[in-house]
């Protein structure tokens, strides 16, 4: 039999003075659709974008745009319905008169969760197929347009309900306003307090934690909001599938629960804090032990030295019974409660001592951790740290279209490190080699250090994120197994198998680092260097690799791509290009490629770069003096020539040869050269020699005289305790560290 | 018939009903008193089917009440302290309930609102405390449930209006099958309306009697003897509870039959006699002295 609450009688009767709600989310679905649509119609109309922008357009905002206004009325109005059919629970007089009528409670629930369904749906349909007529009526009708306003009807009734039954749930679960409204935020913002609370933790004891990619599966989904905002996201970009399943599977589990709740909830419930005390204390628990460690990292991060892990645990100590007597006087509404449950007060005391030492002492062994080798499906890692090349991946996809990713994206799937089954034994020794030496809060090796993020991505899909101070010659071990058991080589020059017609520009940079663009207009000599060079690649071996660069080419593609609202100009209808860009270096094993270059007659080596000048600037770490010497003689030139070299990569061995406390300027005969330089220790002529003794200066930089302890890594001014530090280079530039030693 | 079995309940630490047992027979007006906190209002939300008792049991006829759609059916609950829908008129408040109760009668509603002075098409925040429950037990009556539950029903009703009321019940008992249980901390009120009274003292209950039954065992006369002895040895004979003197005029409240009370007093020739009706309080002075009780501690 039909339950009577489905009949538009009784829905009629109960909602006697309750139609404000439906006119005011009718207004707000107005203003989301229909008046939206007209807004974004009339300003598309003003810039003169052509027939088919708008039609990108307007699909874009049936995806976007209004899923996303669509999805702040929904929220209102699951927040209003939900507020107005249960709040009643909050008033004695109110629970005995709904309770006291004949109706089963489950009844009651359904009454309301379909009453306040109506409420939504009318005014939903009604603003959205407004819409679809304003839309129609200037040309915008489709079966896709449909099929996108009915999926985006079903994406927000999704919405609407995971937020109505958090807040019911809330409710049923909570006896007065004040816990109601605390609980709501606490459910909605936990996850994002929580995870800003343990990355603070881990910025600050763990050394290889690294905030931008930690914990980010708590702050995504340990809030309703974060998830409903993440999955609205992913529809944007045509990709909800588990974001969407899991906002429905939550919707379910808060249905489930508020259901529950509100079923076995005591009517003399109403005025109590918390309806369920097991609740109350699992909450409570939930809220002390994290503001008890948040307080104390307060006090950690506001002072300095050893004294502070003395304030670290005073503020722990205060934070913890601040916290726990307010949650009692919440609870007792009265301050009396402060100093109460004193049993509880201990355990929580317990728990924040626990979780401090998992991060002080690094129980959970975080720094140390590396996945099984044969746990490991692939490895990311960010080459722009150490390395000056620049590369991306492109993939044609099955609708013939390019999906293209940068060298700024590391982490993304497509720039992953993988062999023929996972990661290979070299590679996985080099990383074991780089976490045993990765500095556990005593020494950093006095080795030239590089700061970078390593991604671990396990068979099981978990990805797990690292920070390292990598020491050259671990490095250089690491890129060496990532180019001979990992796809480094096809990564870098994956543009040797893309079709020639998209390139549209060869550049050289030659031996003093000027650019040229080369073969313009030569399609016959372009891709006979681009045989020459895929045969150079084929042919050279890891080690050739590790070689420093005789000079750097960069070559940029052009590809089909389409019109995207983001990179839309009005009315250009060739908008649609999509670029990438290549950055690589030509390795003295590139015979065949240097050859062909070499009809540039542009200087290939520093022996070709006709020098007029080089200027060198000695500095003393010791006393910070600094003197700058020009050489123009020939003789002079001639010698420090055979000293010189070009410094591009971090891993090459060379670098470690290069005299740290010299800094070269090179003049030619073009103007100044732009390449970083360095002279080779070995072949430094007497000259130097001689004004590097005159000076005084002992070759320091790069060999720390005593450990850096770890709370001197932290980037600070103060010279007296700590060693200089200084990061040369960004995101699109190798970032050096350079680690002067510390003052005994 | 509303069976209540060894039925507690408790808010936190304070038992507010401890194990109390009673029967509601039908067709009776069923009196429930005891001072304010003894407990109530508590069984009243209870056999309502609002509260669920911690321990026993409270079936309405056969059903049980809590969370019972069927049984809560047989009963309207009447509060002390009515909630009304914001902006609801009377006329709202009769077609809510006919939404739950299909017996109500809707016309018979608005006949009695006039017969009361009430409009219908007013909206009940601006009736008085007294309209609203006049409203509110009109409503009751109309809903054609087979238990009324008043919870200080007649607290702000004028002597008018209560005469009215227990009329409308008298006549409601005679017409169908009606139990109007009345809740109230005041003897008074209930005396001469309620077929049977519990008594509610600190949660549990202290009696529960049929109020001619009481009243069939106990009596108050007064009567003038010639002699001091012939009183006094009236006194010894009879099971006497109280007895007052105004000049001549004694005044003696005692256990027992009428016809054997008159008995014994016949027997030491008064000059005059005869039988005083008895409050409902005077009644429960005898009962609960029996139980060991001070009636003024419970109520005053």
């Amino acid at each position: 039999m039909r339950s009577r609450i489905f009949s538009s009688k009784y829905l009629k009767t109960i909602s006697k003075g309750q139609l404000w709600m439906p006119a005011f989310i009718a207004l707000g679905f107005l203003l989301a659709f229909p008046v939206t649509g007209m807004v974004k119609l009339s300003s598309w109309s003003d810039l003169q974008y052509s027939a088919l922008q708008n039609q990108i357009l307007y699909n874009n905002l049936w995806k976007d745009g209004f899923v996303l206004s669509g999805m702040i009325i929904s929220s209102i109005a699951a927040f209003i319905n939900s507020v107005n059919g249960f709040i009643y629970l909050y008033s004695g007089k109110k629970t005995d008169y709904y309770h006291g009528l004949p109706m089963k409670r489950t009844e009651m629930f359904l009454e309301r969760v379909f009453s306040g369904l109506v409420y939504y749906l009318i005014p939903y349909i009604i603003a959205e197929f407004l819409m679809i007529c304003i839309g129609a009526a200037r040309g915008f009708f489709s079966l896709s347009i449909m099929g996108m306003a009915v999926k985006m009807f079903f994406l927000h009734i999704i919405i609407y309900l995971v937020i109505y039954f958090s807040i019911v749930l809330v409710i049923s679960v909570t006896g007065n306003m004040l816990m109601g409204i605390l609980c709501l935020g606490g459910m909605y913002l936990y996850g994002i307090v929580l995870n800003l609370i343990l990355v603070a933790y881990g910025q600050s004891f763990w050394q290889t934690f690294f905030p931008e990619y930690q914990f980010n599966a708590l702050l995504h989904m340990a809030s309703p909001g974060t998830l409903i905002l993440s999955m609205v996201s992913d529809y944007a970009e045509g990709k909800t599938g588990k974001l969407l399943a899991a906002v429905i599977i939550l919707g379910v589990i808060f249905g489930v629960l508020a259901w529950t709740a509100y079923k076995k909830r005591p009517s003399e419930s109403a005025g109590k804090s918390m309806v369920y005390s097991w609740i109350s204390i699992v909450v409570r628990f939930m809220v002390v032990v994290p503001g008890g460690l948040a307080v104390g990292w307060i006090f950690y991060s506001l002072t300095t030295g050893k004294v502070r892990i003395l304030w670290w645990i005073f503020g722990m100590i205060l934070g913890t019974v601040i916290i726990h007597g307010l949650s009692e006087t919440i609870y007792q509404m009265s301050f009396q409660g402060f100093f109460t449950k004193k049993l509880q007060l201990v355990i929580a005391g317990a728990l924040v001592a626990v979780c401090a030492l998992i991060f002080q002492k690094d129980l959970l062994h975080f720094d140390s951790y590396i996945p099984k080798q044969e746990d490991i499906a692939s490895m990311n890692l960010n080459m722009m740290s150490f390395d000056q090349d620049y590369y991306e991946n492109v993939q044609k996809t099955k609708d013939g279209e390019y999906e293209i990713t940068d060298a700024n994206n590391w982490a993304e799937p497509a720039m992953a490190f993988v062999g023929k089954n996972g990661i290979g034994d070299q590679t996985y020794k080099a990383l074991q080699d780089i976490v045993s030496s990765n500095p556990k809060g005593e020494v950093i090796d006095g080795d030239y250090t590089y700061y970078s993020i390593i991604k671990y991505t396990l068979k099981s899909g978990k990805e797990i994120y690292r920070k390292y101070w990598i020491g050259t010659e671990n490095l250089s071990a690491l890129v060496k197994g990532l180019y001979e058991e990992e796809n480094l080589k096809e990564q870098k020059f994956g543009f040797l198998n893309l079709d020639q017609k998209y390139l549209k520009n060869i550049g050289l940079n030659d031996a003093s680092g000027n650019g040229y663009s080369i073969f313009q207009n030569d399609s016959d000599k372009m891709k006979q260097l681009l045989e020459a060079m895929k045969k150079d690649v084929d042919a050279a071996t890891a080690e050739d690799f590790m070689q420093a660069p005789e000079v750097k080419m960069d070559f940029a593609y052009q590809f089909p791509g389409k019109q995207s609202v983001n990179n839309m100009i009005p009315g250009n209808t060739n908008a649609n290009v999509q670029y990438a860009n290549w950055i690589v270096g030509i390795y003295p094993s590139f015979k065949n490629t240097l050859a062909i270059l070499k009809e540039t007659g542009y200087p290939l080596t520093v022996e070709d770069l006709d020098i007029e000048k080089i200027m060198l600037n000695y500095f003393n770490d010791d006393d910070g003096q600094q003197e700058d010497v020009t050489y123009e003689k020939p003789e002079e030139i001639k010698a420090l020539k055979e000293a010189l070299t070009i410094r591009y990569n971090g891993y090459v061995d060379k670098d470690s040869e290069i005299y740290q406390n010299i800094y070269v300027s090179v003049l030619t005969d073009k103007g100044g050269a732009v390449n970083t330089y360095g002279l080779k220790t070995e072949k430094l002529p007497d000259f130097v020699k001689e004004k590097i003794t005159e000076l005084g200066i002992t070759q320091s930089s790069m060999q720390v005289d005593e450990p850096v302890t770890k709370e001197e890594t932290v980037y600070t001014d103060d010279e007296e305790d700590v060693a200089t530090q200084a990061i040369i280079g960004g995101a699109d530039a190798p970032s050096e560290i350079y680690l002067d030693s510390t003052v005994g | 018939m509303i069976e209540i079995k060894e039925c507690s309940k408790s808010f936190g630490a304070l038992q507010a009903v401890s194990k109390v047992s009673l029967d509601i027979e039908e067709r009776e007006v069923f009196g429930l008193v005891g001072s304010n906190g003894a407990g109530k209002s508590t069984l009243l939300r209870m056999a309502a089917g609002i509260l669920k008792p911690d321990e026993g049991e409270i079936r309405i006829d056969d059903l049980q009440v809590f969370d019972n759609e069927e049984a809560k059916k047989q009963i309207f609950y009447i509060s002390d302290d009515c909630y009304f829908p914001a902006n609801y008129t009377a006329a709202d408040m009769a077609s809510f309930y006919r939404l739950y109760y299909p017996g109500f009668e809707h016309q018979r509603f608005s006949k009695l609102m006039r017969q009361f002075l009430l409009d219908e098409s007013q909206k009940i925040s601006t009736f008085s405390k007294g309209m609203k429950k006049q409203l509110m037990t009109l409503l009751g009556i109309c809903a054609g449930t087979k238990y009324l539950l008043c919870d200080e029903t007649f607290d702000g009703l004028d002597p008018v209006v209560r005469q009215g009321v227990k009329s409308l019940f008298a006549a409601e008992i005679m017409s169908r099958d009606f139990s109007p249980v009345l809740a109230s901390h005041n003897l008074r009120e209930l005396e001469d309306i309620c077929d049977h009274v519990g008594l509610l003292y600190k949660g549990g209950m202290l009696l529960s009697r049929n109020l001619e039954d009481m009243k069939f065992h106990i009596h108050k006369m007064q009567c003038v003897f010639t002699d001091k002895k012939q009183e006094d040895a009236l006194k010894k004979e009879l099971d006497v509870l109280k007895v007052d003197h105004q000049g001549s005029l004694i005044m003696i409240t005692a256990r027992g039959t009428r016809a054997e009370i008159m008995a014994k007093i016949q027997e030491k020739n008064p000059l005059f006699c005869e039988v005083l009706p008895l409050t409902l309080e005077e009644i429960f002075i005898s009962e609960t002295e029996v139980a060991g009780y001070e009636i003024q501690n419970i109520f005053f």
